[in-house]
């Protein structure tokens, strides 16, 4: 397709139709703010349908068609997407034809944005930004979400891990139009765009519609899916802060060295089901069933920066006790420790996940495009199960064997 | 259970009442991975009273404490039996019912025998009554830090005066203090019972092999009848009108409620069709392309966090708009007077809009296992059918919107208010 990569996944498992445009770029502080506002302007209004409530109207006119946007990091790569979600007419009374009027649509918002002057409009603009200040401000309400931004500030100071894609509070206010609509326009001349369509359709049809209303010009980017920045650890970092909270938050995190599209990739994968991350997990059973020292306790895998993180609510004065036995059921993996029974079930924990990923338009377009990233080819459900079957005691011992401790960060109560 | 809208959809949902009394609901969904099977049970906070002292009177939180203590074995830990099978099993308590869950992407027959294992079990073990209660205690405590919980418990507390769900369904610390093995045995053995329970599957699955194991499995005979939910109206007039609150949060957080009246005589499918008509009211007033919601986005009113929803059950019923906002005083004042004037602004081009949207939105409902087994499960709860309910709101016209607006009366509201205590930080 001419400038984007198309990804056509057919199936009549849904009602929708779904559209999902890409645009990716280098992540850089200097655009994080704009490409963060970006998409939400692009939802404010186009040229034929002026403002959020006509544009909304126009889209519940389709039957509730959805247009919507957002913004996140993805290795190296700041990550604009928009998407269009439409009920397949074939489900309408009296056949009604509503998909090429949502595909114009969609278009519309990409493509023809209101501007006065040649730039946005001011007032929407700053309307955006008091919204997304607010939603930045909400944020500080979610304590497992805050406590978890405040680890990665200190875990990534020198990183771009360390931003929020979703946009940075302090200085937002400094964005203008002009600078917006700069940004507007290098996405759409020179961004890498992909292009994920979902839906039961006819490949050749949906494939003319899809080209008829979206063109971008020849572009040379490479992106680059994975984050590859580091730092030397000579011992780890603990930080404490003090909040209105009555559980403490604890947050930890770990540096390690596989990623996404690598070999071991699949067996990392496996060790964050056995460690944090599943229903029969060694974290769950030891730390928080066992031992009752946590409410909550799971593990996250971030596999395209190479970190691994636990999040925990912890009794206020067991934070210590809690971060030792952490630690000791993780070195348990790296020593082996575990039965090939727990080898079994967190395997089975992730081939559901795969499975029942299958089942979602959102799962089915990560991983399409995760594979394609990662791997150069198009998904396989069958050869991914095969390969997570595959994975080894030894496989995960390594994988546990190989995190390297970063930072230890606690919230807790006041007054202690 | 099929009619055009259903045929047309090419979805169907088969429900059965087998000999025990069980009601079992089925639909199938060709080509899916996952199999999602719901049993839950009638039994939750509304069942529970705040001044449990009578004979067979149960003290708030003994739903949810009871969900607990199922999951408590000496021996085997379900969690761990289900993931032998390859599924995951989960379980929450709400307000009318207990709900315990499982999905699964390989054969379901096991699960479904572990779920009816789960909770049908015979006996409630003396044994890990305390370690629950610690767990629950900081269940409790964890519900503390969150303010959105927090907000809306404030609200229904203010709202009602008596009627059960004003208190939270976990409970408080004091008040699963009251619990113990006795209690939760006589409330398993009135509520647990087949004739009080729905089992909804959902998945790539045949009907009738799902009738069959449910009217086989032993933990399934015949039994007590199904207990009667004591129906407990009350009037119009809230316990309290304000709540404001100081919290440590960013940005202002306002909540407003009106109560509802419950005519005694309003069918579940009655009940449906009246939050369907409010939430018409909320699109006009509230929804993203109302005239009204651009006005109060631009005087920095409200943001994206706006949100409104009805509820209206048998003997309870309530409207809720919320919002986070920087002028609660002023934003309190533009929502009630939009509740005000809200027979002239009703605009009949947009309500046929509206219509289209919420069609639109049923038909999607059925892209997901999980959201497709919550949403036949709340209308196999009041044996409602969701195919003759998407074909009554085809017949909704405006004046039936019209019809349920005097209810937003002046003395039926609440206002609930949290501030942020400081000066504003960096967030």
């Amino acid at each position: 397709m001419d400038g984007y990569r198309l990804r056509l996944v057919p199936t009549s498992k849904f009602k929708t139709a779904y559209v999902q445009f890409r645009f990716s770029a280098p992540f850089r502080p200097e655009t994080l703010n704009l490409r963060a506002l970006l998409p939400y302007v692009l939802l404010a209004g186009s040229a034929a349908h002026p403002t959020k409530r006509r544009l909304n109207d126009a889209a519940d006119r389709l039957y509730g068609a959805t247009i919507g946007g957002g913004v996140a990091k993805a290795g190296m790569m700041s990550v604009v997407s928009l998407s269009l979600a439409v009920v397949n007419e074939r489900f309408l009374p009296g056949g009604t034809s509503i998909l090429g009027e949502a595909l114009d649509l969609f278009a519309e918002v990409l493509f023809r944005p209101r501007f006065r002057l040649g730039v946005f409009r001011k007032g929407a603009v700053d309307s955006e930004i008091r919204l997304l200040k607010e939603d930045i401000e909400a944020d500080y309400a979610d304590k497992a979400e805050y406590s978890f931004q405040r680890m990665a500030e200190h875990m990534f100071k020198d990183e771009l891990a360390r931003f929020r894609p979703k946009g940075d509070y302090d200085t937002l206010d400094a964005v203008t139009p002009a600078a917006l609509t700069d940004s507007y326009r290098d996405m759409i001349a020179s961004d890498f765009v992909e292009c994920t369509v979902v839906g039961a359709f006819d490949d050749d049809a949906i494939v003319g519609e899809i080209a008829r209303r979206f063109a971008f010009g020849e572009r040379a980017a490479a992106p680059r899916w994975i984050d590859t920045e580091a730092k030397p650890i000579a011992s780890p970092e603990t930080v404490v802060e003090k909040g209105d909270v009555s559980q403490a938050r604890l947050q930890i995190g770990w540096r390690v060295p596989v990623r996404s599209g690598s070999d071991r990739y699949r067996a990392m994968l496996v060790a964050n089901a056995l460690f944090g991350d599943s229903d029969t997990s060694a974290l769950f059973r030891i730390v928080r069933e066992r031992e009752r020292l946590c409410y909550y306790v799971y593990s996250v895998y971030a596999a395209t920066k190479g970190a691994l993180f636990v999040s925990a609510g912890v009794e206020p004065g067991r934070e210590e006790a809690a971060v030792r036995l952490v630690a000791e059921v993780l070195a348990g993996i790296a020593a082996g420790t575990f039965a090939p029974e727990d080898l079994d079930l967190a395997k089975s924990a992730v081939i559901k996940r795969l499975r029942q990923s299958t089942d979602s338009i959102r799962g089915i377009v990560t991983d399409h495009s995760h594979f394609d990233r990662h791997y150069g080819r198009a998904y396989d459900l069958a050869e991914n199960v095969a390969a997570i079957q595959g994975v080894t005691a030894a496989d995960v011992a390594a994988c546990a064997a190989d995190a390297v401790l970063d930072t230890v960060y606690f919230l807790t109560k006041k007054g202690d | 259970m099929d009619n055009d809208f259903s045929r047309r959809l090419n979805e169907t949902i088969v429900r059965r009442t087998l000999p025990s009394g069980l009601s079992v609901t089925v639909l199938p969904k060709a080509g899916f991975h996952k199999t999602e099977a719901h049993l839950a049970v009638g039994f939750g906070s509304i069942d529970e009273d705040e001044a449990a002292v009578t004979e067979g009177a149960f003290p708030p939180g003994t739903a949810h404490f009871l969900e607990h203590m199922l999951f408590e074995h000496a021996e085997a830990d379900p969690t761990a039996a289900f993931a032998r099978v390859g599924a995951q099993v989960n379980a929450y308590t709400a307000a009318d019912v207990t709900d315990y869950y499982c999905s699964t992407t390989e054969p379901w027959k096991p699960a479904l025998d572990l779920l009816f294992g789960l909770v049908l079990r015979p006996d409630i073990p003396a044994a890990g009554i305390e370690k629950e209660r610690e767990i629950i205690g900081r269940e409790i405590q964890m519900y503390e830090d969150d303010v959105n919980d927090l907000i809306y418990e404030d609200l229904l507390n203010a709202l009602y005066r008596e009627h059960p769900v004003r208190h939270p369904i976990a409970g408080t610390v004091a008040s699963i203090a009251a619990i113990d093995r006795g209690v939760l045995a006589a409330a398993h053995a009135v509520f647990y019972v087949p004739a009080n329970m729905h089992l909804v599957v959902v998945g790539d699955v045949d009907p009738e092999e799902i009738f069959a194991a449910a009217t086989v499995h032993p933990a399934l005979s015949a039994g007590t009848a199904k207990p009667m939910r004591r129906p407990r109206p009350e009037d119009h007039v809230p316990a309290k009108t304000r709540v404001d609150r100081r919290k440590d949060i960013k940005n202002d957080m306002l909540m407003l409620g009106v109560k509802l009246d419950r005519p005694a005589d309003r069918t579940p499918f009655a009940n449906d069709l009246d939050e369907i008509a409010w939430s018409f009211v909320f699109d006009q007033l509230l929804g993203k392309a109302s005239p009204s919601v651009q006005d109060l986005f631009r005087r920095g009113l409200a943001n994206e966090s706006l949100e409104a929803s009805a509820q209206c059950e048998p003997d309870y019923g309530h409207l809720v708009v919320y919002t986070e906002t920087k002028k609660p005083e002023a934003a309190a004042k533009a929502l009630w007077s939009l509740f005000d004037r809200a027979g002239e602004l009703l605009d009949p081009v947009r309500f046929e809009t509206a219509k289209r949207r919420l069609v639109g939105n049923y038909i999607q409902a059925f892209n997901s296992i999980s959201a497709l087994a919550g949403f036949v499960l709340d209308y196999a709860l009041e044996d409602v059918d969701v195919f003759d309910l998407i074909a009554a709101i085809d017949g909704l016209g405006i004046d039936d919107v019209r019809r349920i607006l005097p209810q937003l009366r002046k003395d039926a509201r609440v206002t609930v208010t949290y501030r942020r205590d400081a000066a504003p930080k960096r967030p």
